[in-house]
C-alpha cells in the first residue's frame, strides 16, 4: 500500500530526476559547492574544513586542481598562509591555466605584503614576474610598486610602475602611487603633475572622490612646506568641504593665504589628458564666494566690533581670508588635530589683527577645548589599559569567521574607541585585530567541540549497549560482502571476519525467546588483532587530547593578541598625547604673552 | 618674486602645522606594514591543528551519527541572479518539517555561488517523499510587491550510498519564473 502511495505519488507530482553522478572534489561535488557558499559567506573556517572533509573521505582520489584552487583560498582568506603556500603549489602542478596560477600566486604575495613579511612579498612577486600572463600585468605592477614602497625604494617603484607603461590603464590609486614615488626620487616636477592630474580625475563615486581629494591634499601641503602659497590655494580649493580630508584642507588653505605667494608654477604637459568635474561638488574654494567676506567673517567668528591695529589693508585682506577657512573648521568635531589647531590659528591672527581682547577670549576657548580632549585622551588610555578597547570592538560582530578578509570598518561609539579612528586605516591594527576575533573563534570552536565529543561519546556509550541480533548482523554482513566499495575501505575488514564466524554460528536470536537453550558465550579472536583498536570512540578520545592540549596555547595566543592590540592603540594615543600637550604649550606661551603685554601696559 | 609682508608671522605657525595637517600628506595610499609578528607565525600552527581537528571531528560525527547507509543530506541553491531567498522549510516522509529563515548576507552569498547544507538526516534504504516551500524575493521588487512562493514535491530513492539532493530554486528558461526543482546526486565510484 505505502509503495503504491508512492508510486501514484511518483506520478502525480513533479520528481527528482535520474541522479547525476559527480566525481568527489570536483565542480559538481555538492560539498564543493557548499563550500563555496561558505566561502561566498565569508565563513572561510567553514569552508576550509568541508573541503578538507572530503578529503580525508577519499584520500586516494586525484583531485582536480580547481577543488586545490578553493582550498587554497579559503585557507588562505582564513589567515593560513603557510597551509595555503603548500596547496597552491599542489593546485599550479595540476593547472594547465597560467592565468589561475598567477592569479593565486598574486593573492598570496598580498596576504604577505599585508601582513608584514616584505622580503617574502617581493620575492613571491620577482619570481611571479618572470612567468606572468599579459593579462595581469597590471595587478602585478600594483602589488609590487606597493611592496616597494613599503620597503622604502621609491625608484624602484617608479620603475615598475613606469615600464611597461600601462598608465592608460592603471587605477587611481596607481597613478597617486606613481606620484608618491616620483615625489620621494628625483623626479620632483612629474610627481607633481601626476597627483596634480589625480586631483582633476572625472569620478562620481565616494572612494575616487577621497582620492582626488588626498591627492589634492598631498600635493596643497607639498607646496605650502615650501613656502608656495599661491599655489597652494587652488589646490587646496578644489577639496570638497565635506570628506576625510576636508578638515586638514581648511586649515591648510587658511595657512597658505598667509603664506609667501612664491614662485609661480609652470606646468607641464602631460600626454594623458584630463577633466575636472570638482564643480560638481560643494569644495572647500566655494566658502570663499565673492561678497561673503567682506561682510560677516567676524560675526560668523563671534567676534564683536573692533579696531584693527596695525594691519595694513593687504595684511587685513590675507588675514580675514585665512579666518574664513578656520571659523569653519572650528565649528567641527575637536576630536581631529586640524581643528584643535584650527583653534589655536584663529586667535594667532586676531592677535595679528589687533583684535587682542579676542584673541584671548578665543585662546581661553582652546585651553578649554584642549584640556577636555586631553581628559578624555586620558581616561580612553585607562580603559585601553583596563582591556575593555579590545572586547568593544571584538563584541561586534564577533561570531563570523572572516578570518583574514574583515577588516574595522568603524568604530564603536564607545570612551575606549573615540579616539582611534586614525588606526583604522594602519595596516599593523587591523592585522592584530584579524588575528584577534580568529583566535576568539578558535577559542570558541574548540570549547564547543570538546562538548560536542563528550555528547557523542554519550551516544555512542548508549548505542554499544543495544545489542544487535545475529540476524541483522547477518544480513549487514550479506550487504556488505557483496558491496565492492570494500576496497577502499580496509578498515572493515576486521568486523568482516569477526562478523563472519557468527555467521558460521548455529546460535540466533532465537536463543531471546526461548525456543532453544542459551548460547554458550561465542568467543571472537580476530585474526592479526591489532595492537590498538582505533574506532570512532577512540578516535574521539585521541581527538579530545588534542584539543586539550591546543587549548593552553590558544589562550596564550589570545593574551599575546590582545596586548599586541593595546601596545598599538596606547601608542597611537600617545602620540595624540603629545600633541595636545604642544598644542596645550603653544595656547598657554600666546595667551601669557598677551596678560605680559597687559601687564606692562604695552600696546597689546 | 612677489611675497606677502608676514613671512615671520607665517615661518613659525608652518613649523606647527607641519605638525598635524600635513602628517598625512606624501604618504603612499597603503600605509607601510610592520614587521611580521611572531603571534602571526604561532597563530597558523595553532590554525592548523584546529582545523584538522574540526574536520577529523565532522568526519567522525558523521561516521557515528549518519552513517553512508542512512545518511541522506539535502542542499539548498538559488542560482538567480538578484533573487533574494527569505526562507525554505522541508520535510521528509512527512517528518519534522525543517525551518531556515535567512539573513540578508546569507541571502545574497547563496544567490552567487554555492549550495547551502540544509539538512542531514537518516533514512533507510528505498523510496522516500521530500517536499519544500520557498519564499523569496527580487532586489530589485517593488516596495509591497508579493514575495515570489513555490511549492515542490518529489521523491527519491536512498541506495546503500549516501544521498545527496539538491533543491534549487531556478528559472528553466531565461524568461521563465524562478521555481523549485529537486535534483539527486551520487558519488562516482
Amino acid at each position: 500500500m505505502k509503495q503504491l502511495a508512492f508510486l501514484l505519488l511518483s506520478c502525480a507530482c513533479s520528481i527528482a530526476s535520474a541522479a547525476d553522478n559527480y566525481s568527489i572534489g570536483s565542480d559538481e561535488d555538492p560539498r564543493v559547492r557548499a563550500s563555496d557558499f561558505m566561502a561566498e559567506n565569508r565563513r572561510f573556517l567553514a569552508a576550509s574544513t568541508t573541503l578538507l572533509e572530503v578529503q580525508k573521505e577519499a584520500p586516494r582520489q586525484a583531485f582536480p586542481p580547481e577543488y586545490f584552487e578553493r582550498l587554497a583560498d579559503d585557507t588562505l582568506n582564513f589567515g593560513m598562509q603557510k597551509r595555503s603556500e603548500v596547496t597552491y603549489r599542489e593546485a599550479a602542478a595540476g593547472s594547465h591555466d597560467p592565468v589561475v596560477v598567477a592569479r593565486a600566486r598574486l593573492r598570496r604575495a598580498e596576504f604577505l605584503y599585508e601582513r608584514g613579511y616584505l622580503p617574502e612579498a617581493n620575492a613571491e612577486l620577482t619570481s611571479l614576474r618572470q612567468t606572468l600572463p599579459s593579462v595581469l600585468m597590471i595587478n602585478w605592477q600594483d602589488q609590487m610598486s606597493r611592496v616597494l614602497m613599503a620597503q622604502d625604494r621609491y625608484a624602484e617603484a617608479v620603475q615598475v610602475l613606469s615600464k611597461p607603461d600601462t598608465a592608460s590603464d592603471q587605477s587611481g590609486y596607481m597613478r597617486y602611487n606613481l606620484g608618491i614615488a616620483l615625489l620621494h626620487s628625483d623626479h620632483v616636477d612629474e610627481g607633481i603633475n601626476i597627483l596634480d592630474r589625480v586631483g582633476q580625475r572625472r569620478v562620481i563615486d565616494s572612494e575616487g572622490l577621497a582620492l582626488r581629494d588626498k591627492a589634492n591634499l598631498t600635493l596643497g601641503y607639498y607646496w605650502l612646506k615650501r613656502q608656495q602659497g599661491g599655489s597652494a590655494i587652488p589646490i587646496f580649493n578644489r577639496i570638497r568641504q565635506q570628506g576625510p580630508y576636508s578638515n586638514r584642507a581648511l586649515l591648510g588653505l587658511g595657512w597658505a593665504y598667509l603664506a609667501p605667494d612664491g614662485d609661480k608654477q609652470k606646468r607641464i604637459k602631460l600626454s594623458e589628458d584630463s577633466g575636472s568635474d570638482s564643480k560638481q561638488f560643494s569644495t572647500i574654494g566655494a566658502i570663499l564666494r565673492p561678497g561673503f567676506l567682506d561682510t560677516d567673517i567676524y560675526k560668523r567668528a563671534g567676534l564683536r566690533p573692533f579696531q584693527l591695529n596695525r594691519a595694513d589693508p593687504s595684511q587685513e585682506a590675507a588675514l580675514k581670508k585665512a579666518l574664513v577657512p578656520w571659523v569653519e573648521l572650528v565649528s567641527r568635531d575637536p576630536i581631529d588635530p586640524a581643528v584643535q589647531e584650527g583653534l589655536l590659528a584663529i586667535p594667532y591672527v586676531l592677535d595679528k589683527l589687533g583684535a587682542h581682547i579676542q584673541a584671548q577670549q578665543y585662546y581661553e576657548k582652546a585651553i578649554a577645548a584642549l584640556e577636555q580632549t586631553r581628559v578624555n585622551l586620558d581616561q580612553a588610555i585607562l580603559s585601553i589599559r583596563y582591556g575593555r578597547m579590545v572586547d568593544t570592538i571584538i563584541s561586534r560582530n564577533g561570531d563570523a569567521d572572516s578570518g583574514w578578509t574583515w577588516k574595522l570598518k568603524d568604530l564603536p561609539d564607545a570612551p575606549e574607541t573615540f579616539y582611534l579612528q586614525s588606526l583604522l586605516a594602519d595596516h599593523p591594527f587591523q592585522e592584530a585585530l584579524k588575528n584577534f576575533r580568529d583566535i576568539r573563534l578558535l577559542i570558541r570552536d574548540t570549547d564547543a567541540e570538546r562538548q560536542r565529543i563528550l555528547d557523542l561519546q554519550a551516544a555512542y556509550d548508549t548505542r554499544v549497549t543495544q545489542s544487535v541480533s545475529p540476524r541483522e548482523l547477518q544480513q549487514r554482513i550479506g550487504t556488505l560482502s557483496n558491496d565492492a566499495n570494500l576496497g577502499y575501505q580496509p578498515d572493515f575488514r576486521p568486523q568482516l571476519q569477526m562478523a563472519q564466524m557468527l555467521v558460521a554460528s548455529p546460535y540466533d536470536d532465537k536463543a531471546k525467546t526461548g525456543d532453544t537453550p542459551a548460547a554458550p558465550p561465542v568467543k571472537l579472536r580476530l585474526p592479526n588483532a591489532p595492537a590498538k583498536f582505533d574506532g570512532p570512540y577512540e578516535r574521539l578520545d585521541a581527538l579530545k587530547a588534542r584539543l586539550d592540549a591546543l587549548s593552553p596555547h590558544l589562550k596564550a595566543a589570545e593574551d599575546a593578541g590582545g596586548k599586541l592590540i593595546q601596545r598599538i592603540a596606547l601608542n597611537d594615543l600617545d602620540a595624540q598625547r603629545k600633541l595636545n600637550e604642544r598644542f596645550l604649550v603653544e595656547a598657554r606661551f600666546a595667551l601669557a604673552r598677551i596678560y605680559d603685554r597687559q601687564a606692562h601696559g604695552d600696546a597689546p | 618674486m612677489k611675497l606677502r609682508t608676514y613671512p615671520k608671522v607665517t615661518s613659525r605657525l608652518l613649523a606647527l602645522l607641519l605638525v598635524s595637517g600635513a602628517a598625512q600628506a606624501e604618504q603612499p595610499l597603503a600605509p607601510a606594514a610592520s614587521p611580521p609578528t611572531q603571534l602571526d607565525q604561532n597563530l597558523q600552527a595553532l590554525k592548523e591543528e584546529a582545523i584538522n581537528i574540526k574536520a577529523e571531528l565532522q568526519s567522525t560525527e558523521q561516521t557515528l551519527l549518519y552513517p553512508d547507509s542512512t545518511r541522506v543530506i539535502v542542499y539548498f541553491g538559488v542560482p538567480v541572479s538578484g533573487l533574494l531567498v527569505q526562507s525554505i522549510t522541508v520535510s521528509v516522509d512527512d517528518g519534522r518539517p525543517y525551518s531556515y529563515k535567512y539573513i540578508n548576507a546569507e541571502a545574497i552569498a547563496l544567490q552567487r555561488r554555492g549550495l547551502q547544507p540544509l539538512v542531514k538526516l537518516n533514512a533507510s534504504p528505498g523510496p522516500h517523499r521530500i517536499k519544500a516551500d520557498v519564499v523569496a524575493q527580487f532586489a530589485d521588487a517593488q516596495a509591497g510587491a508579493p514575495p515570489l512562493t513555490d511549492h515542490v514535491e518529489g521523491t527519491f530513492t536512498k541506495a546503500r550510498a549516501p544521498a545527496s539532493i539538491e533543491i534549487s530554486l531556478a528559472r528553466r528558461s531565461v524568461v521563465s519564473r524562478p521555481a523549485l526543482e529537486l535534483h539527486e546526486w551520487v558519488a562516482d565510484k
